[in-house]
């Protein structure tokens, strides 16, 4: 067994080498069901909003398959990149909710989420959490109750009602984002 | 069969929260991290084609019109736990030759060079491997530290085939005094761990009088399930 390579950070200047045209909307080639923007500002331990930062989101499609073909329907892959306010804004389709650990015994669900990684300059590594919505049922979702109750509303995006979900995501400090070890 | 990874970490992975690299104070979680077994979400991931190449190729020297040092660039991209990995995104990016990169953020006043787009992008083949042919970037100072330079250093990005083995890391060149003074490099505690971030001369990839040939192999995560812990 093989140590993985070291991870190095992001850095400031990859912009231009990245981001493919419109890579924020999952929506893009085909219906797949009601659009939704999911939309926040990333934040640093003293409060400033953050910008250039890389965000990934990888989801299921809305029945809580996960796409295995480049050129499946829906393929649950987004990437932004925070503008200067620190805002982020992802354009997709609700998934559905996903098994837990099926072939290990569990019959257990997980709600309704997204997976985002974050890098950028000042992080070594990339950083996991996940986003849950509000309008769905997390009450039993084996992932969501790993976190401590006081900090799982930190992972849950309010909608409005008319398809836009808001969630703020705070990398250190007050009110800080749970983040997965990998 | 299934194994337990260790946790992403240790000695052989910069701390996220690292002295030498004063920006990582603010961006680095201060409560622990969750640990959470791998569950389909993080063994899954998205599957690339060559329509998310964009045209965008393997010659960052364009056609020998980019000025600097001409080399070629290869390796091989394995997982955790040996097996090559076909078809990860690659996606790579340098400064050229004076030190500065084609983005807009970048505003040193050192020579752009009209012919530099400074970025390749490929699929890794049945094998893992990749290959590209660019120059040797410059080193650059980093603002409002000193006197810190970044040593000549070219920018990798993979993704393997799920979410769990995602990498982004920097290539060092071998013997390169400013290496010992990087903080970034430096932020990996273990000396074998550093060391397999610097490309290794090979003259196997030579171009013969025309190139320079260097060999930078990559291992990501395993891409297997965690068992339950009983
Ligand atoms: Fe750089």
């Amino acid at each position: 067994m093989t140590k993985p390579t070291a991870s190095q950070t992001l850095g400031p200047f990859y912009n231009y080498a990245f981001l493919r045209p419109g890579e924020h909307d999952l929506t893009k080639g085909g219906e797949h069901g009601p659009a939704i923007t999911v939309t926040g500002k990333l934040y640093d331990g003293e409060g400033n909003a953050r910008r250039d930062f890389l965000m990934e989101w990888w989801q299921a499609d809305a029945s809580g398959q996960y796409a295995t073909t480049a050129n499946a329907p829906f393929r649950g892959f987004g990437r932004c990149i925070t503008q200067p306010d620190g805002s982020f804004t992802f354009r997709t389709i609700k998934p559905g909710p996903v098994p837990f650990n099926a072939g290990q015994g569990s019959n257990a669900w997980q709600a309704p989420h997204a997976a985002l990684g974050i890098f950028g300059p000042g992080l070594m590594r990339r950083i996991v959490t996940r986003i849950y919505f509000a309008d769905e049922d997390n009450s039993a979702c084996p992932v969501l109750s790993l976190v401590p109750e006081a900090r799982r509303g930190k992972l849950i995006a309010k909608g409005d009602g008319s398809g836009t979900y808001t969630l703020d995501i705070r990398m250190n400090g007050e009110g800080e984002t749970p983040f997965f070890a990998e | 069969m299934t194994r337990i990874y260790e946790p992403f970490g240790g000695p052989t992975q910069p701390d996220l929260r690292t002295k030498a690299y004063f920006r990582t104070t603010l961006t680095a979680p201060a409560e622990p991290l969750i640990a959470l077994p791998r569950t389909v979400t993080e063994t899954s991931g998205p599957v690339f084609g060559d329509q998310d190449l964009c045209g965008v190729g393997v010659d960052i020297s364009n056609n020998n019109t980019v000025l600097g040092s001409l080399m070629v660039l290869a390796g091989q991209v394995l997982d955790e736990d040996g097996r090559p990995v076909p078809n990860a995104l690659v996606e790579v990016w340098q400064a050229n030759a004076s030190g500065k990169y084609p983005h807009e953020v970048d505003s040193r006043p050192a020579p752009q060079d009209p012919n530099f787009t400074g970025a390749a992008r490929l699929l890794t083949d049945a094998e893992g491997r990749y290959k590209i042919t660019t120059i040797r970037p410059g080193a650059y100072p980093v603002p409002n530290t000193g006197n810190w330079w970044r040593p000549p250093h070219i920018h990798f990005s993979l993704y393997g085939d799920a979410f769990a083995s995602r990498l982004i890391t920097q290539m060092f060149f071998p013997g390169d005094p400013l290496n010992d003074l990087d903080g970034i490099l430096q932020a990996i505690p273990d000396a074998d761990a550093r060391n397999r971030l610097i490309a290794k001369p090979d003259s196997s990839l030579d171009i013969h009088e025309h190139a320079l040939g260097f060999r930078f192999d990559i291992v990501l995560r395993g891409r297997n399930e965690t068992p339950m812990v009983d």
